[in-house]
């Protein structure tokens, strides 16, 4: 075993510095990884507070939610969905390519990742847009006449809560990949030290699995 | 992490770039289906095929995506824990929701839970207090209701501080729902709807009367049945006899009276007739607070500090006593509900009461 109290442990070809406390480099990844994973299980409970809300609504208003879901738009969502997907893909394509070492390739996955989320944000801006035209908004804001129901102010107050707080989590992560484009870029990854991009990459997952919930119950089966 | 020095010595699993394409297009194709899927109506089906086909493409982001698959054991319980507490938090949440006892109106006379003096006739038995049942009584009391009622029925149990409103104090007399005991039955027996006061009907009827008699003991206040109440009980077929029946009305009596068991007799209903006095009165006297068909609108209580706007209830209908009473509603709309919005309206001729008692049980009866 080397003696790391004497030596600054760099991991090979990279500027990454081992903080002391770790043994070596896969310690290192997978304290972090591990830390990830706890971060994404209290992402679930928190969603999984919105889910419940869902479920105890639509089950003492299942006719009101049949009603409302009906003024979203059904194409746009399933065009959503799929831009989320293919961004996932490109995603764990950039991993793979860090592990790689392949550099110009992943930067390239995380560009086409970058500019799905755009794309998702701008569709979702559309779909906003016209909500608010309509008046289909939570709660005492709701003013569309269409729908037979004085609850339906509800299901729009779900809507604007789970995609709110979905886009939030976009946004973020737009932000993680623009930083790690950005190290990728300078070259600070290599096979032996990838872990920002590895963690980037699991968030970025956890925004299309969360997604992959809201779309079927929002758009398809409200 | 295997190794004896503790040490992580691994190699980075290395997925073929291959395989995510392939998961990819699996993922795609599962979207199409379920967009599909949606467009035909399912019945119950169409949740389970979309839940289900959810469930499939977060299994696939999960495993090989996020590589949960060839990942550390202790990664893998974690994440699959949060779903465990998710679907504890789900499950339980609905099952409290969707498989509490429903509130259903119970009449005296149904044969229900709890088994023990099933039979109108025993009803009439057990209608009529005694010490047996008043012991009884007070033992389920002490077990059950003590923690809002208080030891004394003052309602001041170590609960009541978190209900609005308040439990009752039996000592003050006053009845909201009747303080006769096929009334005190019922409320025993169905709660007070959107109040902390549950419905007991998972307690034998047997005990249920003995509760009944044990609280009316409490009470400086306590009427007998009258023919109304009984009728509504369903504990009297036929149409009204007018003298007001006793408790001591012989029980051979009662179940000869008692044929047809669980038939209530509802006078036949009046039109609602908006032109009417009653109307009139109703519209300038109650309809701020009940809406101008009674069936509830917003009031500010400014008694209250700080004041609080609460929604009135639609009408109660039949099994609220003052629908069939005419002396109840008086009584009622004469005291208001101190505390809750209501306030006390007296002041009425003799023929302004009946008017509108006649309009309010009208649109009562009308739902
Ligand atoms: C969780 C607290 C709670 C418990 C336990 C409880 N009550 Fe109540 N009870 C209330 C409240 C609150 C009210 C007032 C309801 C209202 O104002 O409509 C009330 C009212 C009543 C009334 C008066 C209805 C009227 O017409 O004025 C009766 C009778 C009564 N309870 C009986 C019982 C009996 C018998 C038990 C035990 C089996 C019991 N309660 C247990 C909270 C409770
Ligand atoms: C300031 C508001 C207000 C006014 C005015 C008012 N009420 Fe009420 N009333 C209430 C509130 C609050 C309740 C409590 C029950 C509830 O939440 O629905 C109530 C309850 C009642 C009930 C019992 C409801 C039931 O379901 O059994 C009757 C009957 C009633 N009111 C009749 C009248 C009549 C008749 C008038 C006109 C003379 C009147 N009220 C005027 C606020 C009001």
């Amino acid at each position: 075993m080397t003696d790391h109290n004497a030596q600054v442990h760099v991991v090979e070809g990279t500027n990454h510095v081992i903080p002391h406390h770790y043994e070596n480099a896969f310690h290192e990844f997978d304290a972090s990884k591990f830390g990830m994973w706890l971060f994404l299980v209290t992402e679930i409970l928190l969603f999984g507070g919105l889910f419940v809300a869902y479920t105890i609504f639509r089950g003492l208003y299942p006719e009101m939610f049949h009603l409302a879901h009906e003024e979203l738009n059904k194409g746009l969502g399933a065009l959503n969905t799929v831009v989320l997907l293919f961004s996932s893909l490109t995603m764990a394509l950039a991993v793979g390519y860090a592990q790689r070492t392949e550099r110009a390739k992943s930067f390239n996955m995380l560009v086409i990742t970058f500019l799905c989320a755009v794309t998702f944000l701008v569709v979702k801006f559309f779909e906003y847009r016209h909500k608010f035209h309509e008046g289909l908004l939570p709660a005492k804001f709701y003013t569309f006449e269409g729908i037979k129901h004085d609850k339906a102010g509800l299901f729009y107050s779900l809507y604007f809560m789970m995609t709110g707080l979905h886009g939030i989590h976009v946004l973020l992560g737009m932000g993680c990949i623009g930083w790690v484009m950005w190290r990728t870029k300078r070259g600070d990854f290599n096979k032996n030290y990838f872990t920002p991009v590895e963690l980037t990459g699991l968030y970025w997952h956890l925004v299309d699995l969360i997604w992959i919930f809201l779309f079927p119950l929002l758009y398809l089966i409200g | 992490m295997s190794d004896s020095h503790g040490g992580h010595q691994h190699e980075h699993h290395l997925s073929p770039l291959s395989l995510f394409v392939k998961i990819f297009v699996a993922l795609i194709v599962l979207t199409f289906i379920t967009v599909g899927t949606s467009m035909y109506d399912f019945g119950i089906m169409n949740i389970v095929i979309a839940m289900g086909i959810a469930v499939l493409k977060a299994t696939l982001v999960i495993l090989f995506f996020m590589q949960l698959k060839f990942d550390d054991i202790g990664n893998k319980v974690a994440f699959a824990a949060s779903f465990v507490f998710l679907s504890v938090f789900i499950l339980l949440t609905g099952s409290d929701l969707f498989f509490r006892t429903e509130h259903r109106p119970v009449k005296a006379a149904e044969k229900a839970a709890g088994g023990g003096g099933g039979a109108p006739s025993d009803q009439n038995k057990l209608r009529v207090a005694s010490p047996d049942l008043l012991a009884k009584g007070k033992k389920s009391y002490d077990a059950n209701c003590v923690i809002c009622h208080g030891p004394g029925g003052k309602g001041d149990g170590p609960a009541a501080v978190a209900l609005t409103p308040k439990p009752r104090d039996f000592t003050s007399g006053y009845w909201k729902l009747g303080g006769s005991p096929t009334r005190v039955f019922h409320t025993i027996s169905n709660g007070s709807p959107g109040t902390g006061m549950a419905a007991w009907i998972q307690l034998s009827i047997e005990e249920r009367y003995a509760l009944a008699h044990y609280v009316r003991s409490i009470s400086p206040n306590h009427p007998d049945d009258t023919q109304e109440d009984l009728k509504v009980a369903g504990l009297l077929g036929g149409s009204a006899v007018q003298e007001k029946v006793a408790q001591e009305i012989p029980i051979d009596m009662a179940m000869d009276k008692l044929e047809v068991p669980d038939q209530v007799v509802i006078p036949a209903e009046a039109e609602i007739n908006p032109q009417s006095h009653g109307a009139h009165l109703f519209k300038m006297e109650c309809a701020v607070c009940h809406g101008i068909n009674g069936v509830g609108a917003p009031v500010t209580s400014q008694g209250l500090n700080p004041p609080v706007t609460l929604m009135t209830k639609a009408f109660s209908g039949i099994q609220a006593p003052w629908v069939n009473s005419q002396g109840d509603f008086i009584t009622l709309v004469s005291q208001g509900f101190p505390g809750r919005g209501m306030p006390g309206k007296a002041g009425f001729s003799k023929e302004e009461w009946g008017a509108l008692h006649s309009y309010a049980r009208e649109l009562a009866l009308s739902k």
